[in-house]
């Protein structure tokens, strides 16, 4: 074949890899521009038809949700809940994931991908039980509640995560820190816990992220007392359309920490999520 | 500190079933520079998790100056290992990484300064204290990981196959370090290898294993020169030993060994007599005759010469191995001579002075 065929041919196909891409980004970001472009416009403007180019834009609905006693009381429910799952995922998924990486016999692996089945049933399964045991327990409505069922579903996921991050860690160095004089204890936390930075980050990160927008347990086990961003969210989102803007605006508010969070942490997330693909 | 070790009957066995090491009996006495030698999945590796208290111990006892160890832990054992993979801290400098066992325990902050400057002066690190373990090459990671290990002066000093991730050259540097550093400490050494050389030049003493059982002990020479075995007599020595079917013809005043095609070696009187008393007359046995004892015949063909075809002539710089058909097998000499082609027929001689003789059925060697 022509040489200069070869280039237009190889030109076209990659002119059509990023047309498709660009599509692909649009149908994803589009909607999410669209709710923060609304966010800034006043109600009338927002619901004109055909839609405004140029509107003045206002900070009046994002006042409005940042003074909101249910949002800010919404806003502390969610980051306690998931900072707290997050804290204990980690804590108790680090040496039970460093434990199944270096321990493998005894149905360790079984067990955990038990709990992973378990992880994979839709949380619809669990409402009613759940509901009951909180109700009985008297931690219906409450961020304990939330922080125990976000912590319990994510935790196969967290200790699975971190072991195939110890998996990738040579065994050779708790060994040898154990020659030097540690206890096994010791070794994990003076050795190999310091240099799984990445691994626990991005496994921080999709905890905090699972926990953050969890909407359904949320939106069925609390009421007013331990409602979350999501389930509040949801409930200003109505026909009525005086709430339009308003819930443009708090949408975007209670996306920017999730967004923050990933910005922050990107470096992390992508070295971990490529550690271990090639082997040092 | 004394630091006498010995292995009594020593097995593993694991949960499937498979039996890695067995019966391993071994005294290791103070300032020894063992060697576990033995190829991969010989249980050389093992034995050595087996003192380090990496690794149960399934049977027999290991005792560290007396002491029964068995069930104590690594640091209770007060051992140091260096790992093929150096296992340095990727996070902590030279200085931290070498100053880890002290840390650990506590030694006092003025004497583990000193203590880590001593040992990187010692082993040419004192400019790369404050560089991480990816800012070094192959060979000073694994001085730093010997440093790490012998900062702390331990009992006995373990190395697994310390040298097999460097490149040839950094190997025989490393291997000159290790033996000076031996001398220089005083300090007992076990060391695991699979390569013949390392072991020949840096050992006291050679453990020869083969599927988990111990083959020979021996020095260095005592291996070489009087393998207990066919194997042993296989294993060391580069290029291989040239193992001979044979038979003792007894005769008044000695005797010869007669190989396939005729050729006869003759065997000294006192040899001669040996065989003649431990029943070998007329017997058909193995004879294991170095490289280096057979060489190019310039003379007449006499009786104990063996003609071959040159196959194979290989440069080693002064000497050149050449390879021969004799009858169905490939015989190796050593020589230093030049002029010798493929495909050209020559007669060799065999010196017997440095002959092994084994027995066809057990393998074990005849003692002549």
């Amino acid at each position: 074949m022509d040489i200069s065929v070869k280039k237009r041919k190889k030109r076209i196909t990659k002119a059509l890899l990023i047309a498709g891409l660009l599509l692909f980004f649009l149908v994803n970001v589009f909607p999410f521009f669209w709710q923060v472009r609304m966010s800034f416009m006043y109600t009338i403007d927002a619901i004109t038809m055909p839609p405004k180019l140029r509107f003045p834009p206002t900070l009046e609905y994002y006042r409005e949700v940042l003074h909101d006693r249910m949002f800010r009381s919404a806003f502390f429910n969610t980051m306690l809940i998931s900072l707290t799952s997050v804290l204990i995922s980690i804590a108790v998924g680090a040496p039970f994931g460093y434990a199944l990486s270096r321990f493998t016999s005894g149905g360790s692996f079984g067990l955990l991908v038990v709990s992973l089945i378990f992880r994979a049933l839709p949380g619809m399964v669990f409402i009613i039980p759940y509901y009951y045991i909180s109700m009985n327990m008297g931690l219906y409505d409450t961020p304990l509640l939330l922080i125990l069922i976000t912590t319990a579903t994510n935790q196969p996921f967290t200790v699975w995560m971190l072991r195939s991050f110890f998996i990738t860690i040579p065994k050779s160095l708790d060994e040898a820190a154990m020659v030097d004089g540690c206890s096994r204890f010791q070794a994990f936390f003076k050795t190999i816990f310091p240099i799984m930075g990445p691994g626990v980050a991005t496994t921080a990160i999709f905890t905090f992220l699972s926990a953050y927008n969890e909407f359904m347990l949320a939106q069925a086990l609390t009421s007013t007392q331990a409602m979350t961003l999501p389930v509040m969210v949801s409930q200003l989102t109505t026909e009525n359309i005086r709430y339009w803007s308003v819930s443009a605006a708090s949408s975007v508010a209670i996306a920017l920490p999730a967004v923050l969070v990933t910005l922050v942490m990107q470096k992390y997330l992508v070295k971990g999520m490529t550690n271990g693909a090639v082997k040092e | 500190m004394v630091s006498e070790i010995s292995l009594k009957h020593i097995g593993k066995r694991y949960p499937n079933g498979v039996k890695a090491v067995n019966n391993v009996s071994v005294d290791i006495a103070d300032g020894e520079f063992v060697v576990l030698l033995g190829p991969s999945g010989c249980g050389k590796s093992t034995i050595l998790m087996m003192l380090s208290g990496l690794e149960e111990i399934s049977e027999g006892d290991l005792l560290i100056d007396g002491v029964r160890v068995n069930e104590m832990t690594p640091k209770e054992r007060d051992i140091g290992l260096v790992f093929q993979s150096y296992a340095l801290l990727p996070n902590m400098n030279v200085y931290d990484n070498i100053g880890f066992g002290l840390t650990i325990r506590k030694t006092p902050k003025r004497e583990k300064d000193e203590k880590i400057r001593e040992t990187a002066r010692m082993l040419g690190l004192e400019d790369l204290l404050d560089r991480k373990p990816k800012q070094l090459s192959g060979g000073q990671k694994q001085r730093v990981a010997i440093g790490r290990c012998i900062v702390r002066e331990p009992k006995v000093c373990l190395f697994d196959e310390p040298l097999s991730n460097l490149d040839a050259k950094l190997r025989v540097q490393m291997r000159k370090e290790l033996i000076r550093l031996h001398k220089r400490l005083n300090a007992t050494i076990v060391y695991v290898t699979h390569d013949q050389v390392e072991a020949m030049t840096m050992a006291t003493k050679i453990v020869l294993l083969k599927e988990g059982e111990v083959q020979q002990i021996g020095t260095p020479e005592e291996v070489f020169q009087r393998p207990a075995n066919l194997y042993a007599a296989e294993f060391i020595g580069s290029p291989k030993i040239n193992i001979f079917p044979a038979v003792f013809q007894d005769s008044a005043g000695g005797g010869v060994l007669t190989l396939e095609d005729g050729a006869a070696l003759p065997v000294p009187p006192v040899q001669a007599e040996r065989l003649r008393q431990g029943g070998w007359s007329h017997q058909p046995l193995l004879l294991g005759i170095r490289p280096d004892r057979i060489s190019p015949n310039k003379g007449p063909a006499g009786a104990a010469a063996i003609h071959g075809e040159i196959k194979l002539v290989e440069m080693m710089g002064t000497e050149k191995y050449i390879y021969f058909q004799y009858g169905s097998q490939t015989v190796t000499a050593k020589t230093t001579e030049e002029g010798y082609n493929f495909d050209s027929h020559t007669s060799f001689l065999i010196n017997p002075a440095g002959l092994v003789l084994f027995s066809p059925e057990t393998g074990q060697r005849i003692d002549v």
